[in-house]
């Protein structure tokens, strides 16, 4: 971004914060984008002439003389089909040594799809993972959220996730990624030669923070390019949005905004929704499915970020280490997946409902009876098989290492029922009993 | 008692820390938890269930509820309302008065016989 002839310099600064510069000037609109000494801004506070810039390099050694020069438009985003396999940064310049893209230029961060054009998602996503399809089945135009303290390996388990998807496109949205989780990211796509599938935005956290704000809508711009222009199926990754809600409290913090609960801007859910509410299915088929990562500080659900997150999107995904098993696991009891009354038993075999709750129902009783074991109660046969279930059903089903389709994970389920239990104890409708009961 | 509080009692003290009553009063709980509050929003049949079947159902229940049964020890009475349960949920889900509805009604009378 070049600055062009006949543009104002201003060159009195008003007031400088640690990340906002003010200065009088007229004819500005909301959002846009300027320049200070070189560094990149966008508005955020307009009262009278007095405009507020957010600096998102920060302020540091920029003189009350800097030249601010005002860019006329808010950040966009050029859309062509040669997105497909670039790496971009949060502002859209290529940093993957490419030349820059070439298309239409639209602004990011637009409003979300009309209701009314909007069609009831129905179409599930087949991850392999069972945690996911057997339990929590997503679907595509599903907003959906993996819920994971910041030591798990939620990058791999959305990367696989992402391969396994038959999207058209994915795009990443990298938000504060350690240089390491971003070339893991480019060496999973790079070796699944899936390369002309995928656009990133990558943020890392060499970057400055609140550059990252602009990630989400840069993907999701160039998400609904693909959806809308090109009906194509569209997977959303963003990773991790608790570091972009972190970045937008230090901007709110700044701007002297009175802080809500966590030290969290009081626009967090507003500004949380304009993001997840991009998911979308289109009834020509085009769709944007968003799968994000909301890291949390000792598991804890009621942090503002979590909170909000979990009354936005349609269920989430909560990811645990099972000690008894030694692997991480998609913890069964707190996830859920809102849309998968969409499709389980319709698009899936039809015992899925009966045996997905059976299993867990087998698996809580296995909670209980390890409770009983740790308390020093003496066990009873029920108990003792109930724990050989659940860390069978544990390792087979509920690990992230699993990639079976939706029939055998069906399949295993029931001979886990079989080995360990009596038809009473399954209790599952006779019908599918008589079907699928592996014992005598 | 209740259910709940007899389950709290239960984990307290350890199964063989409480009266066999205790495990009746859990387990007639878990009967009225498992065949009239679970309804499977997803099943055809079980979805929705007519006012007279729905009294007849849940006079059954009661009336398992409030038979006194005859246990030697406390591990018997959970496979026994296992089977009760299962009997009635197969019940739930087969049409009612049906074949099936009323073959499932006499194991279970036969199943109820069994320890009165």
């Amino acid at each position: 971004m070049e600055t062009k002839a006949f543009q104002k310099i201003y060159t009195k600064i008003i007031q400088i914060t640690k990340a906002t510069c003010s200065l009088r000037a007229s004819g500005i609109g909301y959002e846009e984008l300027a320049m200070i000494n070189g560094r990149l801004a966008q508005v955020v506070k307009i009262i009278g002439e007095v405009v507020t810039l957010q600096v998102f390099g920060g302020t540091e050694g920029i003189p009350t003389n800097a030249e601010v020069v005002f860019m006329g438009k808010p950040p966009v985003i050029k859309v062509s089909d040669d997105l497909a396999g670039r790496f971009f940064n949060a502002f859209g310049y290529p940093i993957d040594g490419g030349p820059e893209v070439d298309g239409e230029e639209r602004e990011i961060g637009g409003p979300s799809v009309n209701p009314v054009r909007r069609k009831q998602p129905s179409e599930l996503i087949a991850t392999g993972i069972a945690g996911i399809d057997l339990n929590n089945t997503i679907v595509t135009g599903q907003k959906i959220p993996f819920f994971a303290d910041p030591d798990q390996p939620f990058n791999q388990v959305m990367a696989m996730v992402a391969m396994r998807a038959k999207a058209d496109k994915i795009i990443l949205g990298g938000m504060g990624l350690t240089n390491d989780d971003y070339l893991f990211y480019k060496s999973v796509f790079e070796n699944a030669g899936a390369l002309d599938r995928i656009i990133c935005f990558v943020n890392t956290t060499e970057n400055p923070p609140i550059e990252r704000l602009l990630v989400p809508d840069m993907a999701l711009t160039a998400a609904e390019y693909f959806a809308v222009d090109k009906k194509q199926s569209v997977l959303v990754l963003l990773t991790d949005m608790t570091l972009y809600a972190d970045a937008l409290s230090i901007v709110s913090n700044r701007m002297d905004q009175i802080p809500s609960k966590d030290s969290m801007p009081g626009s967090l859910y507003s500004d949380l929704a304009k993001i997840y509410e991009k998911a979308v299915q289109f009834p020509d088929g085009g769709s944007i499915t968003i799968i994000a990562v909301t890291t949390l500080s000792g598991g804890d659900i009621t942090h503002a970020i979590p909170d909000n997150t979990g009354y936005i999107t349609e269920g989430q995904l909560f990811l645990r280490k099972d000690s008894d098993i030694g692997k991480v696991i998609i913890d069964p009891f707190r996830s859920l997946s809102r849309l998968k009354q969409l499709v389980i038993g319709q698009k899936t075999r039809k015992d899925h409902p009966q045996v997905m709750n059976t299993a867990i129902r087998l698996y809580a009783d296995a909670a209980q009876a390890k409770t009983k074991l740790e308390n020093g109660f003496d066990l009873t046969d029920y108990d003792e098989r109930t724990l050989k279930f659940g860390k069978e059903y544990s390792d087979k089903l509920l690990a992230i290492d699993v990639n079976i389709d939706i029939d055998t994970m069906l399949d295993t389920a029931w001979n886990l029922f079989s080995k360990y239990f009596s038809k009473a104890e399954v209790a599952i409708r006779s019908e599918f009993m008589d079907q699928y009961w592996k014992g005598e | 008692m209740r259910g709940k509080e007899a389950s709290e009692q239960i984990n307290i003290l350890g199964d063989d820390g409480v009266p066999i009553n205790y495990h009746l009063s859990f387990w007639r709980g878990e009967v009225i938890d498992f065949v009239i509050l679970q309804q499977d929003a997803f099943d055809d049949i079980d979805k929705q269930t007519s006012l007279e079947r729905q009294k007849f159902l849940l006079e059954k229940v009661l009336e398992i509820c409030e038979t006194d049964f005859n246990f030697e020890s406390f591990d018997e009475v959970n496979p026994y309302f296992k089977r009760i349960i299962n009997n009635l949920k197969q019940m739930n889900y087969s049409e009612y008065k049906s074949e099936k509805f009323n073959q499932y009604l006499s194991e279970l009378t036969t199943i109820t016989d069994e320890r009165k």
